[in-house]
Order: C-alpha cells, then sequence, then structure tokens
C-alpha cells in the first residue's frame, strides 16, 4: 500500500473543502473497499479524509413521510432500522443479501453507493482497464476474456463491469435522492437514477459527484408498500456478488417498480418497463434488456433475469 | 517518510497508546505494534474472517480497519475472552464440541461469536449461521462450530442445550 | 460403553487450549531479532522470456538491502522432485529444471522473477515497484489437449514437448482390456473433468530463514506437514548444506490439506538469503499470492469405460486422463495421477481387467500436486459416476449393480497391482443405508416436490489406499524417499513420556490422540504422556503426515518404540523384584510378578532406570529411552459408502445439501471425536469440489479465481449437517494398531455423491441429463436441464474456463 497523509474532519462543508483543496485526496467512513483497493494499488490516494467524525449516521423521517438515511449509517443498523424493515423490506432484504456481518458493520451507506466494480480485469493491475488507466484497453472484451459476471446492458466498447451494489438496486426501485454538499458549502439533491453514470467513452467517471462533492444522507420517498422482495442469483449462499438480482415492489393492482442488479453499470431501471409489470416478465425484460451487447459468455445474464423475475413475481401473487 | 501518528486506544481493557504509520491497518498494529498475536492474516481483504476483532462490541475486520479510525475506542481480541485461567464459555465449548481443528480461524470465529452472543443472548441456529457467514474455516466442516455457539449461549442463560 | 481415557475414548484435545486462546505458535507469529521482509516480484503473464532485468533503480531506494535475481542462483540447484515415473515405453519420464528465481522464462503467472530483500515489507514493495523487467510475451498453453499438439508452444525448450509422460497401467493388460470392452454386453462410457482445485489453509505459507554466525548453523520455520522432507530435500538437492548444519522448525501449522507437503521456492529463498544478507529473511504470503504458488489439486480430464456382462458383472474398466502438472514438476506431482490414482481403478469391485492411461502434460499454469486425497477422488469420482450412469442405462438399482460387484473374500488381490488386506463393504452400505434413511427417501421428496423442488438421491461406494507406503515397493515405482516414520519415546526418571515424532500436526490433533495410545499401553494417565513434533532438532528423521499417514505409520513406530520400552522396563522391574523377566506384568501402571504379590509401581521403574544403584549395569545400559523406525508392509484400505440427498430448485438450478450421510470402515479408532471431526472437514471440502470450488484460468493464463471473491470457499450455510459413522471395522492386517487412516476419506467419498444425487433430481424432474461437470453452480444445472447451447447460459459459464470438459478433454478419441 502506498503511504499517505490522514485527517479527521468535523463538518460535511468542511470535509467537502479540504477534499477540494488537498491532491489526490479520498474520503474514507468504512473503507471496505477503499482500503482493500489500496492494499492492490487500484486506489493510490495521497491523503485520506476521514468523515467518521461527521455525524451523519442517523435515521430520521422526512416532512413528506419518507425517511432520510444520514451517509455514515452502517448497512447493518440500516438493515435493522424498524421503519426500514417495516416500510421498505426491499431494503432490508437486499442489504441481508450482500456482505458479510463484519463487512456490513463496517459498510456506510455512502460508501456502499460508490463502491468500486468487482471486475477480475480491474482487480488484476496487470491487465489492460480503461477505468482504473483509462484508454489502456478493456482486457474482459478481448478474445477469450472470463466475463460471465459481467454486464450485459448499459455497457459499452469501453467497460462492460457492473456496479457491485445489492443495496443500490433497492434503494434505485424505491426512487432514493442522494443529498450531498459541494466544497464552497451548497448542498444539492440527486436523484439516484442519475447518480451513477455509463460508462460510454468515459468508464472512469463512474458517478455524478463533482470533485471534493460529499455525500450527505439518502432520502426515500414516503412508503409505497405493495409487495417487495429482493431475489439475487449468485453462485452460492453468502457473500457472492449477483449474478443477477431483482428489486421488486408488486402493488396489488399489478403496477409497480422493478431494479436489476449484477447486469449494468449502474441499477437497471426504467420507466417504461415498469409500465409493463402486469404483461409479466418476458414483456418487462424484453424493455430492459432492449439494448442489451452481451459477450458469448455472459448472455446467459438475460435469460436468467427474465426467469429471475419471474419467480419473483410468482412469489408477489402467491 | 511520512511522521508517526500517535494512537490510543483501549485493548481487553487495558490503556494501549503507540505510534502508527500513516496507512497502518488495525490488523497489523495490534500484531506488530501491540503485541497481541491473537487476530490472524488469513486473506487481508476481509473475505476470511479471521482477523475479526470487536470495536466498541461489533465485529469488524481488523485487515480493512485503518488504525487512525480506532483513536479512543475500545478493541477487543481472543486475547482478551479468558479470565485468567478460566475459559470464557464460548472457548470451553469450543473445545467441548471440538469447533477448532488447526486453530487458525478460531480466533475470529470466537470474536463473531461472541459478537452475537452479546448482542442476541439465545440465537437461533440461523442466526449463528448468519453470523460466521463471514468466516471460512476450511478444517471442521463448520457444524461443530454452530454447535458450540449454541452449547455456549444456552449455557450463558442458564439453559442446558 | 464408550471409554473416557486411552484407546477409544474421545478424550479433549489438549492443544485446543492454547488454539482457542489464541495462544497458538504459527509461523508468522515468529519474528527473530533483526529481520528483514523479502517481497517477490511475480510474473504477471502466464510465457515470456525475460530479456532483462533492471535492478539499479531499485537497489537505491530506502531500506532495500539486496535484490536478487535468477542469476543469484546459477550456482545453487532447483527445486527438487521426489518422484520419477516412468512411461509406458519404459523411458523416464521429461523432467524439467526448476530454478528458485525465474531463469531465462518465466511459465506461468505468479512464478518469482526477483527477490527484494528489505528492511520493512513496505520498502521491499516500493523497491520491487521500481525493478524494470524486459518480458517479451510468449503465446501461452492452458490448455492440457492443445498442449499435446505437434507445433504447441512448449512451456519448456529444452523438452522434446510438453507431454512429461504417457503412461500405462498396467501395460501387459491392455489388449486383453480392449477385447473385453468390444464383446461386452454392455458398455457404458462417461467423460469428465475432475476440476483444478486450490488447497486454501487458512494459514498462508511463510518462511522464517535463519543463519547463525558463530556456529554456521542454518534454521528455516516454515508452514510445512513434513519438516524432516523439506530439510532433506532443500538441504541436499537446492542449498547443499549438510543437514546436521540445518534446522527446519513447522511450529502450529493452520491446516496443509497436502498444499504443506511441498518444497516450495520461497522457503529456500529465505534460508540461502539468511546467509547472503546476514539477516534473518522474512517472508509471509498474502492470499492472492497463495491463490498463485501454492501447488493446485486436481485438473484431470477423463474418459472413462465400464464394460458389464449380461449378468451385469463388470468385465472390464478402462480410462484415459489427461492430467495438468502446471509449469513445473511439484515435489511429488508425477505420483498423483499414477501410483495414488491408477491403482484405485478397481474401486470396491472385482472388475478382472483394468487398464488406465494417464498422460501428464505441461501448461502454463501454477503446479497442480496432492490435494486432500490426491488421485483416489479423481478414481473414485470417475468410477462411482460411471456405475452410476450404468445402472440408469440399465434400470437397474444403483446400490445392487455396486453390491453385486463388491469384493467379498480378503485378502484380495487387485489387477492393479495392490492388495487388499481387509474390507467389508456390505457392511458399510448396509450402515449407510440405516443412517442416511434411505427407506424414507421418497417420502421426503414429495415433500419438496410440494415446495415446488427436485429431490434426489445419490449414494456411492469408495475405497481409499492409505498409511503411504511400504518403501521398498514405492522405490519400484519411482519414490526417491522412503515412506517409513519414526518415533523415540523418552521416558523422564520421574515416569513421565515424551513422544518425539517424525508425524507433524496441523489441525489432526496428533498431541491428543498419539498420547492415549502409549498412556494405554503402559496404563498410565494420557497427562504424563507429551508428544513432540514439528522440529528436525529434537524429532528423528520421519516423513511427515499426508495421505491419512500419521496414526497408521507414525503411530506404529510409536507402539514399536513403546514396546521396546516396556521390554527393557520389565528387564528392570524383573531385577528389582528378583524375577525371572517372562513374569513380569505391566498393568495399570504397575508391575507385577505373576503368581505372587509382588509389585512395582511405573515410576519406582523409571527412577531406577536413571538412578541406577540397583539396577542390572552388566547386562544393560541404563536410561530408558526407545527410537523404531516403522515401514508398513502394505498400504491399508479405508473403505465406506456415502448418500447425499440434494433439493434442486428447477426455477434457477441451485443445489441445496439437504442431508448427508458417512459410514466408513477406517479399522480400529483411537478417538471417535477427532476421526468425526477429520470426515467432516473432508465432506465440506467434497461438497466444496462438487457444488463450488473452481480454479479458473482464461485464454491467456490469467488465474481469473485468485481471492476469496472468485474462489468460492464453502461457508457456514453451504454445508449441511453430517451424519458419519464408523462402527463398521475391520481392523486392518498388518499394522500394530489395526488402523487405517481417516483424514482423506470425506474428500474421496463425497463429490460423487453429490453429482450422483443431483443428476437423479434431474431425472426424477423429467430432464434427461447424464452428466454436469463440477462445480454444479446454478448456472450450469439450470443450462443443463435447460438444454441451453453454450451461448445460453451453461455449461457455458464453463466453456471458457479451464474446468470444461469441452475445453480441454480428448473429446473422444485421441
Amino acid at each position: 500500500m502506498r503511504a499517505f497523509s490522514y485527517e479527521k474532519v468535523k463538518n460535511p462543508a468542511g470535509a467537502a473543502a479540504r477534499a477540494a483543496e488537498v491532491a489526490n485526496a479520498k474520503f474514507v467512513a468504512g473503507g471496505t473497499n477503499l482500503l482493500d483497493l489500496m492494499k492492490l494499488e487500484i486506489e493510490t490516494p495521497l491523503h485520506l479524509i476521514d468523515v467518521n467524525g461527521l455525524g451523519l449516521d442517523r435515521i430520521e423521517g422526512t416532512d413528506d413521510g419518507g425517511l432520510r438515511i444520514g451517509t455514515l449509517v452502517r448497512n447493518t443498523a440500516l438493515a435493522a432500522d424498524e421503519r426500514v424493515k417495516r416500510d421498505y423490506p426491499v431494503l432490508t432484504r437486499a442489504l441481508m443479501a450482500g456482505a458479510s456481518g463484519q463487512l456490513r458493520n463496517k459498510a456506510t451507506t455512502g460508501g456502499n453507493l460508490l463502491q468500486r466494480t468487482r471486475c477480475p480485469y480491474f482487480y488484476d493491475t496487470a491487465m489492460a482497464c480503461n477505468k482504473r488507466k483509462p484508454g489502456s484497453g478493456c482486457a474482459a472484451q478481448a478474445p477469450g476474456a472470463f466475463s460471465r459476471q459481467l454486464g450485459v446492458v448499459g455497457v459499452s466498447e469501453a467497460c462492460i463491469a457492473t456496479h457491485p451494489s445489492d443495496m443500490a438496486v433497492a434503494m434505485r426501485a424505491l426512487d432514493a435522492v442522494v443529498e450531498t454538499v459541494m466544497p464552497e458549502g451548497e448542498t444539492r439533491a440527486i436523484p439516484l437514477a442519475d447518480f451513477h453514470l455509463l460508462p460510454g467513452h468515459t468508464p472512469e467517471v463512474e458517478t455524478a459527484l463533482k470533485p471534493g462533492e460529499l455525500i450527505t444522507a439518502v432520502t426515500l420517498p414516503a412508503p409505497v408498500g405493495g409487495h417487495q422482495s429482493y431475489t439475487k442469483v449468485r453462485d452460492r449462499s453468502s457473500y457472492a456478488f449477483a449474478l443477477v438480482s431483482v428489486a421488486l415492489i408488486r402493488q396489488p393492482d399489478g403496477s409497480g417498480a422493478v431494479a436489476l442488479g449484477g447486469v449494468a453499470p449502474k441499477p437497471w431501471r426504467n420507466a417504461a418497463a415498469d409500465k409493463l409489470l402486469p404483461e409479466g416478465a418476458k414483456a418487462v425484460m424484453a424493455e430492459l434488456m432492449k439494448d442489451a451487447r452481451p459477450t458469448e459468455q455472459n448472455r446467459y445474464k438475460i435469460k436468467l433475469a427474465e426467469r429471475t423475475l419471474a419467480s419473483a413475481l410468482n412469489e408477489a401473487k402467491g | 517518510m511520512m511522521p508517526k501518528t500517535p494512537l490510543s486506544f483501549t485493548l481487553n481493557g487495558s490503556e494501549t497508546a503507540l505510534f502508527v504509520d500513516p496507512g497502518a491497518n488495525l490488523l497489523d498494529t495490534l500484531r506488530r505494534g501491540a503485541g497481541d498475536l491473537t487476530p490472524k492474516l488469513g486473506c487481508a481483504q476481509g473475505t476470511c474472517g479471521a482477523c475479526t476483532v470487536l470495536i466498541d462490541g461489533e465485529p469488524h475486520l481488523s485487515c480493512l480497519t485503518l488504525a487512525e479510525t480506532v483513536e479512543g475506542r475500545d478493541i477487543a481480541t481472543t486475547g482478551g475472552l479468558a479470565d485468567g485461567p478460566d475459559l470464557h464459555p464460548l472457548q470451553q465449548a469450543f473445545m467441548e464440541g471440538f469447533a477448532a481443528q488447526c486453530g487458525f480461524c478460531t480466533a475470529g470465529m470466537l470474536m463473531a461469536a461472541k459478537a452475537l452472543l452479546d448482542r442476541r443472548p439465545n440465537p437461533s441456529r440461523d442466526e449463528v449461521i448468519e453470523a460466521i457467514g463471514g468466516n471460512l474455516c476450511r478444517c471442521t466442516g463448520y457444524e461443530p462450530i454452530v454447535d458450540a455457539i449454541l452449547t455456549a449461549a444456552a449455557r450463558m442463560q442458564g439453559r442446558s442445550a | 460403553m464408550p471409554k473416557d481415557t486411552g484407546i477409544g475414548a474421545s478424550s479433549k484435545r489438549r492443544e485446543d487450549v492454547r488454539f482457542l486462546t489464541g495462544d497458538g505458535n504459527y509461523t508468522d507469529d515468529i519474528n527473530v531479532h533483526g529481520q528483514a521482509y523479502v517481497h517477490f516480484l511475480r510474473s504477471d503473464v502466464a510465457h515470456a522470456k525475460i530479456n532483462g532485468i533492471d535492478t539499479s533503480a531499485a537497489e537505491g531506494m530506502p531500506g532495500v538491502i539486496r535484490i536478487f535475481t535468477g542469476k543469484d542462483f546459477e550456482a545453487v540447484g532447483g527445486l527438487p522432485c521426489g518422484w520419477q515415473v516412468t512411461d509406458r515405453h519404459g523411458q523416464p519420464m521429461q523432467e524439467p529444471k526448476h530454478p528458485v528465481l525465474a531463469h531465462g522464462k518465466v511459465r506461468h503467472v505468479g512464478d518469482p522473477i526477483c527477490a527484494v530483500v528489505a528492511e520493512t515489507l513496505a520498502q521491499a514493495r516500493d523497491a520491487a515497484e521500481a525493478i524494470e523487467l524486459d518480458l517479451e510475451i510468449l503465446p501461452a498453453v492452458i490448455n492440457m489437449k492443445e498442449a499435446v499438439k505437434d507445433g504447441a508452444p512448449k512451456v519448456h525448450d529444452d523438452l522434446t514437448s510438453n507431454l512429461c509422460y504417457d503412461w500405462g497401467f498396467v501395460e501387459e493388460n491392455r489388449a486383453a482390456v480392449d477385447e473385453a470392452i468390444s464383446k461386452a454386453a454392455h458398455v457404458t462410457t462417461l467423460e469428465l473433468v475432475n476440476n483444478r482445485l486450490i488447497a486454501n489453509p487458512m494459514e498462508p505459507r511463510v518462511a522464517v530463514g535463519q543463519w547463525e554466525k558463530g556456529t554456521g548453523d542454518y534454521t528455516l520455520y516454515t508452514t510445512s506437514q513434513n519438516p524432516h522432507v523439506i530439510r532433506l530435500l532443500m538441504g541436499a538437492f537446492v542449498l547443499g548444506i549438510p543437514e546436521h548444519k540445518l534446522r527446519v522448525v513447522a511450529p502450529d501449522v493452520g491446516g496443509g490439506f497436502g498444499s504443506k507437503i511441498f518444497h516450495y521456492a520461497e522457503e529456500a529463498f529465505c534460508t540461502w538469503a539468511a546467509k547472503e544478507c546476514r539477516r534473518p529473511v522474512k517472508w509471509t504470503s498474502t492470499r492472492s499470492e497463495a491463490f498463485m504458488t501454492d501447488a493446485h489439486g486436481r485438473d484431470h480430464v477423463t474418459r472413462i469405460e465400464l464394460a458389464l456382462d449380461a449378468d451385469h458383472n463388470f468385465t472390464a474398466l478402462r480410462t484415459e486422463t489427461y492430467a495438468n502438472m502446471g509449469a513445473y514438476l511439484s515435489t511429488f506431482a508425477p505420483s498423483v495421477p499414477t501410483w495414488l490414482h491408477g491403482t484405485l481403478m478397481a474401486g470396491n469391485y472385482k472388475t478382472p481387467l483394468i487398464y488406465v492411461n494417464v498422460k501428464a502434460v505441461f501448461t502454463n499454469t501454477v503446479p497442480v500436486d496432492a490435494y486432500r486425497g490426491a488421485g483416489r477422488p479423481e478414481a473414485t469420482f470417475q468410477l462411482e459416476r460411471v456405475i452410476d450412469k450404468a445402472a440408469r442405462e440399465l434400470g437397474v438399482d444403483p446400490i445392487e449393480l455396486r453390491r453385486k460387484n463388491f469384493v467379498t473374500e480378503f485378502p484380495y488381490a487387485t489387477p492393479v497391482a495392490v492388495e487388499y488386506d481387509t474390507g467389508d463393504y456390505n457392511a458399510t452400505m448396509d450402515k449407510l443405508i440405516e443412517i442416511a434413511d434411505i427407506a424414507g427417501f421418497e417420502a421426503r421428496a414429495e415433500e419438496s416436490k410440494k415446495k415446488g423442488l427436485w429431490r434426489g438421491l445419490g449414494v456411492n461406494s469408495y475405497i481409499e489406499a492409505c498409511g503411504i507406503a511400504p518403501s521398498n515397493l514405492v522405490g519400484q515405482l519411482g519414490a526417491r524417499a522412503g515412506l517409513y516414520e519414526s518415533a523415540t519415546v523418552r521416558v523422564n526418571a520421574t515416569g513421565g513420556l515424551v513422544v518425539m515424532t517424525g508425524s507433524h500436526s496441523h489441525g489432526q490433533g496428533h498431541e491428543t490422540a498419539f498420547p492415549q495410545v502409549v498412556a494405554d499401553m503402559i496404563g498410565i494417565p494420557e497427562d504424563m504422556v507429551e508428544v513432540v513434533h514439528g522440529d528436525t532438532a529434537n524429532t528423528p528423521m520421519g516423513m511427515g503426515t499426508y495421505g491419512s499417514r500419521s496414526l497408521a505409520v507414525g503411530g506404529s513406530a510409536m507402539v514399536r518404540a513403546t514396546e521396546k520400552i516396556i521390554a527393557k522396563a520389565k528387564k528392570i522391574a524383573a531385577h528389582i523384584m528378583e524375577a525371572s523377566d517372562s513374569d513380569i506384568e505391566l498393568k495399570d501402571g504397575k508391575f507385577t510378578v505373576a503368581g505372587t504379590d509382588k509389585s512395582l509401581a511405573w515410576g519406582d521403574v523409571t527412577l531406577a532406570a536413571y538412578v541406577p544403584h540397583n539396577y542390572p549395569l552388566k547386562d544393560m545400559e541404563p536410561g530408558l529411552e526407545e527410537t523404531a523406525f516403522y515401514d508398513p508392509n502394505n498400504f491399508t484400505y479405508p473403505a465406506g459408502a456415502y448418500a447425499c440427498e440434494v433439493e434442486v430448485d428447477p426455477e434457477t438450478g441451485k443445489v441445496t445439501v439437504a442431508r448427508f450421510a458417512a459410514a466408513d470402515d477406517f479399522g480400529n479408532i483411537i478417538n471417535p471425536m477427532i476421526v468425526d471431526g477429520q470426515v467432516h472437514g473432508g465432506i465440506a471440502q467434497g461438497i466444496g469440489q462438487a457444488l463450488l470450488e473452481n480454479c479458473a484460468y482464461d485464454e491467456a493464463g490469467q488465474l481469473i479465481s485468485a481471492s476469496y471473491m472468485d474462489y468460492a470457499m464453502p461457508r457456514a450455510d453451504d454445508v449441511p449437517f453430517y451424519s458419519v459413522d464408523h462402527s463398521c471395522q475391520t481392523p486392518c492386517t498388518h499394522n500394530p494398531l489395526g488402523v487405517k487412516g481417516c483424514g482423506e476419506a470425506g474428500a474421496i467419498g463425497s463429490p460423487p455423491a453429490v453429482v450422483n444425487a443431483v443428476i437423479d433430481a434431474l431425472q426424477r424432474g423429467g430432464k434427461n441429463v447424464t452428466h454436469i461437470d463440477m462445480p454444479l453452480s446454478p448456472a450450469r444445472v439450470w443450462a443443463a436441464m435447460n438444454g441451453a447451447t453454450a451461448n445460453e447460459g451453461a455449461a457455458q459459464p464453463a466453456a471458457r474456463d479451464s474446468g470444461s470438459a469441452e475445453g480441454r478433454s480428448l473429446g473422444g478419441q485421441v
């Protein structure tokens, strides 16, 4: 791991200001992903700003009946929160489907959204990766590469990595909004739908965050009820990233929302697909996957996603 | 060379103060700095659980914990589990139930189990399995570990297992 | 009634106190004053020519003590291979050089190129980054079938091809086997892959090398299953250090499963560099280094044909296997697909004609060697899968087909060179049917159906050869070492004993089980017996622990030494009690004279041995210490029957192991609790192989499964309850304890049970699937049952990884 300097900060705007002012600085909260990547020297910040002391670790009700989740709320605490369990069960289920207990204790809400991809070629510094080293190429799309876990839709010639978060998929189905503070102190709200960016030609730019901008909270709108489920298909039951996951909210009248994980560089949802929910999994998936560009090895994910949604819809009806 | 940072925390009830290099992780700090060799390095990537310690009572992976973030906090390791010669009920149950073979994952298992029992004194079997879901063991096949944790829970509650 | 002490008692493990308090002393816990750290700069490509290494910038970096390259090791030997296989034509195998640091070429991802020794590990790593490598990338060979084609890139330029050997066994039977198969009433054929695995003990490898300037003595602390073997190989063949100047210590070792048998480059490096640098040198493997440097296991691609007559008697068996050796020959690699595999192809059955062909192949991958079971899981998997397939083709009950062909009379000489001394395969099958409640299976299947799940039952038998091994026999087969074991029993004046054994415990519990035997023989409390192991300085030359041999071979040596102790003690007692030697009896720690009331306590006699005031000094030396070397007459043959029940989710292909039962015959049992634990752990690894674990390379030779995120180890929620029984006991006839060994059985017997069960579930669900290659991940199962093509999912995930039959197998005939 490369050496770096470290400081603790006391207020969010100050943190953002420091991050904008110090060269190559990163925020650290739980550090589960960042420290792992630093050990592998995939992330090489020169300065770490510890935001754990910012007090952004509360879950509170909002005026419109929703929930405001502080960025430092640990995944364990979020999953266990009574309001979340009662009103946003898809979120609890998604959190419990990800990682181990120890990791959930460390992982924070904001950090979870900022997780880097688990693409093996991103992790292997010997390999070409446009996300890690812009312009170096995408080894995952070379002939013979191992791409079965990687993305099928929303991907580009530059990158086919997926976003690994389970939490974000559930939040996407719940229409979450990310709140931030900028180095100048002003705040803004970014719908989660717009928070993660598609790779295009610049896979190294993963989010809409500006330099120094710090996530302070994620807000959820008032509860929408309905049957909520999170179905994850992976190679084994614990501690594995999703091959495909489906966050489903289904209302008694058949309408609802569906977001997919494991298939795209961001939680994958669109309004047209939601409208097709009453018509069943095939129609929804045709819409969600209409621009898919799978590799030979991961084409199966398109069918797997459809079956996973079918199974979730079945359960929702039963 | 960047200057070392002073760091103080409580380790198994004792005040501990030392200097750490910038970027030091808690596992190295405990093993090399504080001389507590009980947490083990199994993967250094947060995927095996052998380095699990309690920070303010919660299980954490010390290999992924930046040492500087534990300033002023309370760290518990397997080194502090027994009370003098008296084994903790978890250790006793692990021994009787043959829940350790090579012993390398054991310290992490014990700390994950302790955190569970501190939080939920009467866990279900599934809750035990969930609690050690982040801890790999290559020797036992897990069944004796799960049984031992349930036995310890029962004993600590004054029930027979 | 269960015993509470001695042989047969479930004595609690004494080593557990230190493991449970965190006070175990593992190699990484050892820090030597003044130690420096080494970081290895390793190849990140599978195959390349080293055109240049420029260390000049790195040498000036802070903290750097010295940087080594392959050139520095020109005067030093390479890593030796401990087994030479002779091919079908009587020629020795092709044996490449295996330098400590790569020389001329790198041959797999992880091959060490430079070693940077520095004051701190961080400094060593930083300096390694400043080394400039000029590597000329060469085409890599990953696929075994491609590797043996004419014109394939050669892993070793000085060898004639990538074929290490083409082995036929028993070559003289070849024509007879071919003929029997051509005339058979029915032939069942199966092509399958035994997936490449990584042993993954939880403790990564560590080496600390030390050199004493004052004495010229070297010490190596290392994570090894056999410190004497490391001392011999490294001292004699690599570094040229006389054994008496070299001490190898393997302290508490956090699991091995075979991967810590072998002599590795890092051990030799740290030992040698300690003298070169005049500093102790320490290396601790990272987990990702472990994935790319610990010897891998399995990786066989096999075509097997079983011939049956009209009455369903097995008449002949023919197999053709491609076995991956990786880029170099690891210590015992050549023996695994041959003598540890071919000799077991008779299984539990009286098949009269067997021919086994094995082609061992070099590829640009990590060397492959023994992993728990080593050759025997590969043999059992093929055989028990093809028998299950035959039963299905013939429409007969798979258990009955096995019973019909079981060997029932012992000793039984197989057509593949070994002689089973004893066994009762029907007894273990009967026991299995009882403990697995096979009678209740159909009812459980109905329950599963109500949940929308398909339940399947898989049953198989297994046999293994353990207690490795008669030295004269293995010498004829190519072993370059003896395979005896040793023990020194030292009795102290006050009556306590120390057993110094060449066996090594890395989780097996020798410190508990061995004293049970000795205490039982003398009739004293177990806590009067202490076991010392793992240090060449205070144990006799021994061969270590692998192949389920510790108790059968090491325990036998200990019994022989203890017998010598007792014989001498009786003479001392006879002298003191003025009686004849032959009248002395030893029971419950007391010597008595037959027919009299005279007695002497054990401690009185041991004291007399060291304070020989009243002692037959004319006839005997004082003292009470004896050593025995035990060389077995034969292998031991543990055997048993396993049953697995799975539930398959037809929607997703997810397999859940619902029940698992194992009925084993290990001969006599010393500590039933420890035996249960060995079987549990073995089964968990077998289930891991069957459902989860797979070491995958991409076509360029990049190791894809190089972390626990990519290599799926079984976790607590992946494994079932185990029902295990070892009450069927046919004691081994040729060792003094009558024991057979239990360390590998679980890993050998379980993979076919799991796969047989999944196939059964799919068949019951109306899917005509006859085989799926391991690991049976949801995607593979789902694809198989949906007949998906490689493009749509499938056998697909496998289609590109090195575990696929499609990618590597013979594709029919070669």
